[in-house]
């Protein structure tokens, strides 16, 4: 009775957390890129614009909800929900802390042995609500939208789920809490033996958000919206937290796997002073930093072409992720013989 | 150099290059200008909302020559007048002036022999209703109503 009192309460905080976190990364974003574009951004709702992620969600939740009549009904309010709950749903396997973490209770819902390898089936379930959801409009440019996206998120899926395979031969553990542990053991986070992986996963985690500049399924400038232009109120709120999600799960994985989850950072040096701060906030700054990263990106770079995308994903990523996972086999395999 | 090209793109050297761009940007202060809370400088000669000038009785000094009207490029002054039979001289009867089409050139107030309409500093004219914009000597006087932003 107690174990299930325990989880229900973590779901809720994680995602009420999550969700908030989803709010606020829309400002942080318009923040941050507000700034690189040398203005402000958000100023005038609350603080600093701050109470604006609330306005907004507020403004889409009231709106008028739009169902186009030549759409597949049923098939057009599933696939936002398909979309956002897979979204949602891949934090039951995120350690935010420690098995000791949340004063003793464990930092995450559940440790399941092939962790990681679930996240990334269930994220690719995400897929089926961006194909549906661009079928069922029955419009060309969420048809074309969502073609696209599938496209770029198949392929680069690929090289993304070769990239984790080097930690994961490292770490001889498919479970998030292992590969952590495994880092700890080893004295270095795994962004140091793997960065070749490291940079083949935070590239194909761009792609796989349909962030920049990998944002072709929604690009503004040649398809409307992509998959989600004939969506508007709730639903398209749905869709929004659901590619938001989708950036904190690649940036809390990349923090997990190649970062240290929630260690320390040189624990030798800064433990005996730093040693009172709690896990979840060692892996909440490490998500923050890759966020920021996003962000930082999409203010920078201009959206790639298709062609080139492809390009990119099947004759560089794809490649250099093999070759990465033989040499890192080769030499695991040296070092224990 | 093709090798020294693809250790740079090995490198990320262009995109590394890039990011610092809009990392400096970033830490840079913002050129915005808050318009409601703040507003930039308006300067002595600057042309804005017109307005008729009285004298010290409370009149007009507008003597109805009519030259602002025929100096106005785009027409959008109307003067209104008839000679009063005792004096010989004209009275002005009705002045309109239109802000739809005006462009503020500034030739009226140039023009004008006795400095009576002016162009004052005040910019911020919009109204919910296009015949609010056609001003009438009374309006031109104490200067249009104005709708006041409310926070």
């Amino acid at each position: 009775m107690e174990f299930l009192l325990v989880v229900v309460v973590k779901i809720v905080i994680i995602l009420a957390f999550i969700s908030l976190g989803v709010a606020y990364l829309t400002y942080l974003e318009r923040k941050v890129i507000g700034h690189m574009q040398v203005r402000l951004g958000p100023m005038r709702v609350g603080w600093h614009g701050l109470l604006q992620p609330i306005a907004d969600g507020l403004k889409l939740v009231i709106k008028e909800d739009i169902i186009p009549t030549q759409s597949d009904k049923l098939m057009f309010i599933l696939a936002p929900v398909i979309c956002f709950l897979h979204a949602f749903l891949v934090y039951t396997f995120i350690p935010f802390d420690g098995p000791k973490g949340f004063w003793g209770y464990g930092g995450y819902i559940s440790d399941v042995n092939v962790g990681l390898l679930f996240i990334v089936a269930i994220a690719s379930v995400g897929v089926v609500g961006i194909i549906l959801g661009g079928w069922a409009s029955n419009s060309k440019y969420p048809l074309l939208g969502s073609l696209r996206s599938v496209a770029q998120l198949v392929s680069y899926e690929v090289a993304m789920g070769l990239a984790i395979m080097g930690p994961i031969l490292l770490a001889g553990s498919l479970s998030m809490v292992d590969i952590v542990k495994a880092q700890e053991k080893m004295g270095v986070w795994f962004f140091v033996p793997q960065i070749v992986a490291f940079i083949i996963y935070f590239i194909c985690g761009v792609a796989e958000t349909n962030r920049a500049p990998f944002d072709l399924p929604e690009a503004e400038s040649e398809l409307v919206g992509g998959y989600h232009t004939e969506y508007s109120g709730f639903r398209f709120a749905l869709y929004f937290l659901a590619e938001y999600a989708n950036m904190i799960t690649v940036s809390a994985i990349a923090a997990t796997v190649f970062l240290g989850g929630w260690l320390m950072p040189f624990p030798s040096i800064l433990g005996p002073y730093l040693s009172f701060i709690p896990g979840f906030v060692w892996f909440a700054l490490k998500v923050f930093f890759f966020l920021f990263v996003y962000l930082w990106i999409r203010a920078t770079f201009p959206r790639y072409r298709f062609d080139q995308l492809m390009a990119i994903g099947w004759k560089i990523l794809l490649p250099l992720a093999i070759a990465n996972l033989l040499v890192t086999s080769f030499i695991i395999l040296y070092l224990k013989m | 150099m093709r090798m020294k090209e693809l250790v740079s793109k090995v490198l990320f050297v262009d995109l590394i290059k890039g990011l610092s761009v809009t990392f400096k940007s970033m830490v840079s202060h913002a050129v915005t200008e808050q318009y409601p809370k703040e507003r930039s400088k308006i300067y002595e000669r600057f042309r804005g909302e017109p307005r008729m000038a009285v004298d010290e009785n409370g009149k007009t000094k507008c003597i109805a020559c009519n030259l602002c009207a025929m100096n106005c490029p785009v027409g959008c002054i109307t003067v209104e007048a008839e000679r009063d039979p005792e004096t010989k001289k004209r009275v002005l009867t009705r002045y309109v002036f239109d802000m739809q089409r005006c462009l503020f050139c500034g030739f009226c107030e140039e023009i004008c022999p006795v400095n009576c309409i002016q162009l004052t500093t005040d910019y911020e004219m919009s109204q919910y209703d296009r015949k609010d914009f056609v001003l009438e000597l009374n309006e031109l006087e104490k200067g249009m109503e104005k709708i006041k932003y409310k926070k």
